[in-house]
């Protein structure tokens, strides 16, 4: 009884709350700005078509690579874990797959990957 | 006064400033008062200001900036004479100090005593949505459909390698804080490149010229008086420069050196252009942004030219300039940060000239060289903004057209195409 109790308790605290933030709506409503005062600023002219356009997001190779290397940090967790168990070897083995990320990365460089545009 | 009043009364005013015709140069000075803040966006802003006299082609253009300030709002109307377009703005003389009028208004506005400017344009949208399918876009894919009555963006090839996308039309002026006022431009933008930049008409006709270049041209003015007027122009430019790339302090150095530009402060002008040099505060943004090359530069005389190379100047032909062993100060790159030590070497310069002058004066009949180059001016400067501005980042178009200066009023009419009939 006590768990219906807490149910119905919650739900009506839900539905107060819902009644509040709908009559406070027409108080606050951001949407009842004047529609001259949401227009895009352009220094006085009105916009001539819809905002709404495609464009190609020009830096997503670099995007890519971000979350490339990011999932190759996922294998370092578990290499962390055996690494004091390992030794010097785990640190070697590391050290050599980082070292081929790196020239992963010199790659992408070279083929303009990072550049913005 | 109430304490919510005496906190109010701490806040700087957000303003946004309006030039209508010739009022230009008062604008600069407000920027060294630090109870204001001079925004860049009218939802940045409280109060509304309106310097100098509204042409009626700019009447609406007004209307719509007065109602992007953000509620509540209120109008300041400093020199103009006629009817202004506004509801109810607070009317100063050209001679008095906007400022009090400014702070006046805004905490008048903070605290209630005065009602907020309703809008003058439509609250709701005059169109309708009439779009078809699920998100109202209409026609075909993305394209075909008016949603609010404005057309879709229409596919156009980019100018980097073909890909057709959609070209975003962006019409800009005549009211943006970084474009000198009287421009209108028609962008296209790419993404964030631009694709294509059309200048359309102004409704300007006073040139944003130094009344002392304006005597010069049918009296004789003493050198000093000129070089000093010299310096102040290339400093406040450049602090347009500074203000854009955020370097605030920077432009606030500046703007200190034009106001009291002295032959004394000629060491003062070049360590600034030092210490941006050195910091490559400014460098970062202008370094090989829009070049220009010597020859195309020439053509458009002034600071411009003698920043890619070309030393040409009017005052080299000038007897009171050639008593004074004038050469023109250089720099090779071309490109916008060539032009902002331009016209900080420049600066410097003036100020030692006009220390040197003495009573020398300008003769009305000899060449006169103004800060942006022969005056009356020939060069049709802001023709190159499609050349430079193509295939550009929008931020490095923005301050491209910075850096360039332009005062487009005063640059004679385009000549007029043969027509075929």
């Amino acid at each position: 009884m006590s768990a219906f109790l807490s149910v119905l308790s919650a739900a009506l605290t839900v539905f107060v709350l819902w009644v509040i933030a709908a009559g406070a709506r027409g108080a606050l409503d951001p949407t009842k700005v004047p529609w001259s005062s949401t227009l895009p600023v352009l220094g006085g002219v009105e916009p001539k078509t819809h905002a709404w356009s495609r464009y190609h997001l020009r830096y997503y190779p670099m995007t890519l690579l971000l979350i490339a290397f990011e999932m190759e940090m996922m294998f370092m967790y578990p290499w962390a874990v055996v690494y004091v168990r390992e030794g010097a070897k785990a640190l070697g083995e590391m050290g050599m797959f980082l070292g081929i990320l790196g020239i992963g990365i010199l790659y992408a460089w070279r083929e303009g990957a990072l550049s913005w545009q | 006064m109430s304490i919510l009043e005496r906190i109010v009364a701490l806040a700087p005013c957000p303003v946004f400033v309006i030039a209508g015709d010739g009022g230009r140069q008062a604008i600069r000075r407000l920027f060294l008062d630090p109870r204001l803040d001079v925004a860049w966006s009218p939802r940045h802003a409280s109060v509304l200001l309106v310097v100098g006299r509204l042409r009626s082609g700019l009447v609406e253009a007004a209307r719509h900036v007065h109602d992007q300030i953000a509620a509540p709002r209120g109008t300041v109307v400093w020199g103009g004479k006629e009817k202004a377009p506004f509801a109810d703005p607070v009317r100063i003389d050209a001679d008095e100090d906007p400022v009090p009028a400014l702070l006046d208004l805004h905490r008048a506005l903070l605290v209630g005593a005065r009602e907020s400017a309703v809008v003058l344009g439509a609250t709701d949208n005059p169109v309708e949505w009439r779009g078809v399918g699920p998100h109202g876009q209409g026609g075909k894919g993305m394209m075909g459909g008016v949603p609010y009555g404005r057309p879709m963006a229409m596919t156009d090839d980019d100018v980097r390698d073909g890909l057709a996308l959609d070209a975003l039309s962006v019409p800009l002026g005549p009211f943006l804080p970084w474009m000198p006022p009287g421009l209108r431009l028609d962008v296209t933008l790419q993404g964030d490149v631009v694709q294509d930049v059309e200048r359309t008409r102004t409704d300007y006709v006073t040139p944003d010229l130094r009344e002392v270049f304006v005597r010069a041209q049918s009296e004789a003015v003493a050198v000093a008086a000129l070089e000093l007027a010299r310096a102040r122009h290339h400093l406040e430019v450049t602090a347009e420069l500074l203000r854009l790339h955020h370097l605030d302090g920077f432009a606030l150095r500046a703007l200190k050196l034009a106001r009291r530009a002295r032959p004394e402060a000629a060491d003062d002008v070049r360590r600034l252009s030092q210490t941006l040099s050195r910091t490559r505060a400014l460098g970062i943004g202008t370094r090989g942004v829009g070049y220009l090359d010597e020859a195309r530069a020439a053509r458009l005389g002034g600071p411009i030219a003698r920043a890619s190379g070309a030393a040409v100047d009017e005052r080299l032909a000038d007897p009171a300039y050639a008593e004074l062993g004038f050469e023109p100060v250089t720099h090779a790159r071309g490109d916008a940060e060539a032009r902002w030590q331009q016209r900080l070497a420049e600066a410097a310069q003036s100020l030692d000239l006009a220390g040197r002058a003495g009573e020398r004066r300008h003769d009305p009949s000899a060449p006169l060289e103004g800060p942006r180059g022969p005056v009356p001016s020939d060069s049709r400067a802001s023709m190159i903004l499609r050349d430079l501005g193509v295939r550009q980042a929008f931020d490095a178009f923005v301050t491209t057209l910075v850096s360039l200066d332009l005062d487009p009023v005063a640059e004679p009419p385009e000549p007029s195409e043969p027509s075929d009939a």
